[in-house]
This record gives C-alpha cells, structure tokens and sequence, in this order.
C-alpha cells in the first residue's frame, strides 16, 4: 500500500518538503493543501516583488507538483473547510507548513495607531495578497520610521525609496505602485536596538539599497564602540557609511543604533538611544521584527516560541509534523527550508510508512470534497491562471499582474 | 546507442534545488550518450575524485559570489585536504542571479579554483548563466554542454570564447 502524505501549505516549507519526499525510492502520495486558491505562499506573497531572482523559485517547485502522485487542493482551508482530526483520519502522515500566525509586534504608546503597521502587512499588501485587498495607506506620510535591522526591514526601506518605474515593471500591486506615485517620501529611517555588528542584514541586501539611486544610505551610531570600516560583511559596509548626506538632493535612508521605541505620536517616533531621547521624523511606523505563532489554529498555543516537537512530529498530535515557520520559530530563508525538509522527510516517510501498514484503506480526500460539494483549484486550473497573469502584466509592461480571487481570474478567461 | 557512453560525474551545490533540476534535465536530455552519476557536493566526500575523470560541476551561487552554505564545508575540505585530481577534466556550470552585478555567478568560480589548486584541469570556459534572464536554464546549457562534450572528447577541439547565457544586465 502506497503510504500517503498530506501536507498543508504550497509555501518553500511545503513544496520542498514535497520535494524531498517524492524524490524518495519508495513510492508516496502525496496532497498539497492550500488556504488559498494560489500557490506558493512566502514566494508569492512575501518576496519583495522587485526580488524576481528570489521569486523564480517557483519553477523549481512548479517541477515538483507535476511528478506522477502529487496534487494540488487550493482554496481549502484547514481548520475551516476541513479539520486537522479529519486529515489525519485521511492520511498516515499530515506535515502543517501553513507559516506564521502573523507579525510579532513592539508595544509602545502610538503601537495601536493605524499609523503603525507591519512589514508582514506591508509585504503581503505591495504583493497583492488577496487578504488584504481593503488595505491602505494615507497619502503623503513623507517620512517612515521602520523598526527592526534585518532583511525585512530593508525590503520595506528599499519599496518605500525605490523609483515607482522600476516597481511597476515588477509584479507589485497596482494599488501600492499607485500609491508611491502619489506619495512622496523624504527621508527613511531604520531603528534598531543593537549594534552594526549584532544586526541581521545581509550584505548584498544592504549594498543593494546603498546603491539604488538618488539615495544615500547613512549611519547613525553612538560615538562609543563605533564599528571598525575593516569588519567582514555588511558591519564593514555599514562602518564605511557616510554619517551626514553629501547632496541635498538625494533621499536619506538613516540606520539608527542602539535604538529602543519609546511612544509614537504626531508624526514623530520617540526613541531611547542608550538613555538619550532622540526625535525620529515618523509619518509612518512599520514594525518589521519577526512573526510569530502557527497559521493553524488547532496547533497554536499560548506559549511563544517552538512548537513542542519531537523531530518534527507535533507531540500530543501522533502523525503530524510541522515544518517552516508554521514550527513556531519563524526564522530561517527560502534555502533553509529545503535543507530542513531534506532532514524531515525521511522522518515522515517512516511514520507514513508505518500507519499505511496498520491502517486499512482510506478514504480519497477528492471524494470527500465531492461527498460535501468543496470546489478546489487543481494544478491544472493553476497553470491557466498562472498564463493569464503572464499575460496581462504584459499588457500593462509589468511581469505579472496577479489575480486577487478566483472570480476575477474566471471573469479574466482563466478556467 | 550507435556509440561508446561516457561516464560523467556531475557535481551539484544547489540552494533551491535549480542547479539540481539542470543536471537533470541535462542527464535526460543527453542519456544516449552519457553516463550521468548525479551527486550534491554538500554530501561529497573530497577524496574520492582521486578515482574521477571527468566531472561537471554545476553550482549555483549564493551571497556575495559564494558557494551555496550547505556546500561551502566541501568547499573548504577541497582546499584543506587537497585530494590528488591530477587525472581529473572538469567542466563548470555557474548559475547567478544578474540582479547582484558585482558578484554574478560567481559560484562556480569558487569551485574552478578550488579543483585547479588540487591539479585537475578544466576544459572549456565556465558557462554562467542568469537565472532572472533565462526562462529555463537548460536552454542556455544544452549548447555549451554539446560542445563542452565534444571538446572532452577531442582535446586538439577545445573551444576558447568565454560564454555568457542570458545576455548583459547593464
């Protein structure tokens, strides 16, 4: 008997452990589940869209819904249209990768404020997420103040400075293209509490942002402790930064040390710089400080941090593993998570294997959908809308222009 | 299969698995005439291309022009150990990402120097390859492999250009 696999989520976490696990020599099943009628999750929906090297992983793990024994169910949510109990009845192994609950967020007077937003808001809204269609922003904030120091924080630096152009050719959301023509902004400013040395920016991210023109990256540091220019990395990049802009005509991008958010009000956000109070020009606060939690209710618990694993294997949930950020520690890139589910899926395979000898046959979760009358996108239906998106950013010179819901891409020819 | 098969090595460092599905789509496409043993280098132990030919490496690039993380140990064990690959032919696929202009597809640099160092010899130029220009990397590759392998198989027809799939960014 075929041992099958469900596995929740068509983000990295959830395609490449589907990878890995019908790489194997033992034959799988295996369902790939998705809230969402599109597939690829973070790629999709969280990789800056001017980041299309980034985004072109999808053809690899394209590749990989197309192998004999693999199938896509999108716009099924787990924990709504279908229990994660009921699953496990389906299945001999269920794998959630369904990502984040959502954005950690800093709490400060003028936290609460419409005003403070998150780059996890942010990325999803500039990437045209269906959820976040009735998401705006005022016009003409001028100036943002974005908190945290990590690659996050500088998509978010780098979508707010960027020529409007250049986003229009990528696959961003006309909305947010429209909005930065309308929306000039003056200067940027990204606190962090740590040091040049202890910040997570990559360094090709951080020279790319440096580079962009019109814009003059700076560093704001307190004089103590100083970085050394000969550092390795992006501490080195930031030591050798200007300190005060050398044109007045360029837009400054300031990265503010050892800097801890105190209240946000007026257009100003007040931080504590090492016991110093400094003003930072703030028509905009975005929160860019991690995520938090697992998107699957039934799993999510009150406590913060991992989820409570036993090599993957959920415990308290017997055949059911977590991978990605859906694990409750929501780090790690688009590589690690290929490398991560090469480790999980022999794990998976061996529990599969196992409750597939045990078990007796098993209902087919297409002919329970069809018993309840759930309509779910196939790969197929994906391929169709997928061409159409190609094809009507061309229209209007962009890669792609995306379909926020089923009944757009269906009035735009797509099935 | 009208003629003798070649047995190649070839040698994938891969972050997203693209360099992977091209030594695939290579191996499918070129099965009537080579042997393809397809191997990640992150799982390569370095002493064993003592006993290699000919290999193909095909790596992709990550950072600022480094090897992918998972293989950068075998990287470093190449240059530490320095296996005798005095025997050795080898050929390299790089792939990039054009949006990074000062570091491109340097990748499979790393491993050119790193194989040079313990003695082996490279035949044909590195082909590099922009994935944000290249629909699919194996159109890019098929070519240059064509004539990578008839230069193999001829030393007197080694071709000299340097090879560039994907044109300019800028």
């Amino acid at each position: 008997m075929i041992a099958r696999v469900a596995v929740v989520g068509s983000g990295p976490a959830g395609l490449f452990l589907a990878d890995a696990l019908s790489r194997s020599k033992e034959p799988v099943a295996v369902d790939v589940l998705e809230r969402l009628p599109f597939p690829f999750g973070l790629i999709r929906y969280g990789v800056a869209p001017d980041h299309q090297g980034t985004k072109a992983v999808t053809r690899n793990l394209a590749r990989v819904m197309e192998r004999p024994r693999v199938r896509f169910f999108g716009g099924l949510a787990v924990g709504e249209a279908i229990t994660l109990e009921t699953l496990r009845d389906l299945y001999d192994a269920v794998v959630v990768a369904a990502g984040a609950a959502g954005a950690r967020r800093l709490e400060f007077p003028g936290s609460e404020s419409p005003l403070c937003v998150t780059g996890f808001d942010l990325a999803r809204w500039v990437n045209g997420h269906p959820d976040y269609e009735g998401f705006r922003l005022p016009d003409g904030i001028g100036t943002v103040a974005i908190l945290g120091h990590g690659n996050v924080a500088l998509d978010v630096a780098r979508l707010f400075v960027k020529q409007p152009d250049a986003l229009a050719a990528s696959d961003a959301a006309e909305e947010f293209v429209e909005w930065r023509r309308r929306s000039a902004v003056e200067c940027v400013t990204l606190c962090g509490r740590g040091t040049p040395e202890s910040a997570r920016f990559s360094q090709e991210m951080l020279e790319e942002l440096r580079d962009l023109p019109g814009v003059e990256l700076l560093r704001d540091e307190p004089g103590e402790g100083a970085s050394s220019p000969g550092a390795p990395g992006a501490a080195g990049i930031i030591a050798r930064l200007p300190e005060a802009p050398r044109s007045t005509a360029s837009l400054p991008v300031r990265l503010l040390f050892g800097a801890k958010p105190l209240r946000f009000e007026q257009g100003r956000l007040t931080v504590d710089r090492q016991g110093e109070v400094i003003s930072v020009p703030a028509g905009l606060v975005v929160q860019a400080v991690g995520q938090v939690g697992t998107a699957i209710a039934a799993l999510a618990s009150d406590a913060t941090g991992p989820l409570a694993t036993d090599g993957g294997e959920v415990l308290g949930w017997p055949g059911v593993f977590v991978a990605g950020w859906a694990a409750g520690a929501a780090t790690g890139t688009i590589p690690d998570s290929r490398s991560q589910a090469r480790v999980l899926a022999p794990r998976v395979l061996e529990a599969a294997e196992r409750a597939a000898g045990a078990a007796g046959d098993r209902a087919d979760l297409a002919d329970w959908l069809r018993a309840r009358g759930h309509k779910t996108t196939s790969w197929e239906d994906w391929l169709a809308i997928d061409r159409l998106e190609l094809t009507s950013g061309a229209a209007i010179g962009a890669c792609r222009r995306k379909m926020r819901s089923l009944e757009q891409a269906r009035s735009a020819g797509a099935g | 299969m009208g003629q003798q098969s070649i047995s190649l090595l070839v040698l994938v460092a891969t972050m997203t698995g693209t360099a992977e599905i091209l030594a695939e789509d290579l191996e499918r496409e070129f099965s009537d005439t080579v042997d393809f043993r397809i191997q990640l280098l992150e799982e390569l132990e370095v002493g064993a291309l003592e006993r290699e030919s000919l290999a193909l490496v095909v790596s992709s690039t990550y950072g600022t022009g480094d090897v992918p993380e998972t293989a950068e140990p075998t990287l470093q064990a190449l240059k530490d150990a320095r296996p005798d690959l005095g025997s050795l032919s080898y050929g390299i696929i790089s792939l990039g990402d054009g949006t990074y202009v000062n570091t491109f597809a340097r990748g499979g640099d790393n491993w050119d120097e790193a194989l040079a160092a313990c003695g082996a010899t490279r035949r044909g130029e590195v082909l590099k390859v922009d994935c944000l220009l290249v629909e699919d990397p194996l159109e890019a590759a098929k070519e240059w492999f064509g004539r990578w392998l008839a230069a193999v198989a001829d030393p007197q027809a080694e071709g000299s250009a340097a090879h560039r799939a994907g044109g300019s960014p800028g």
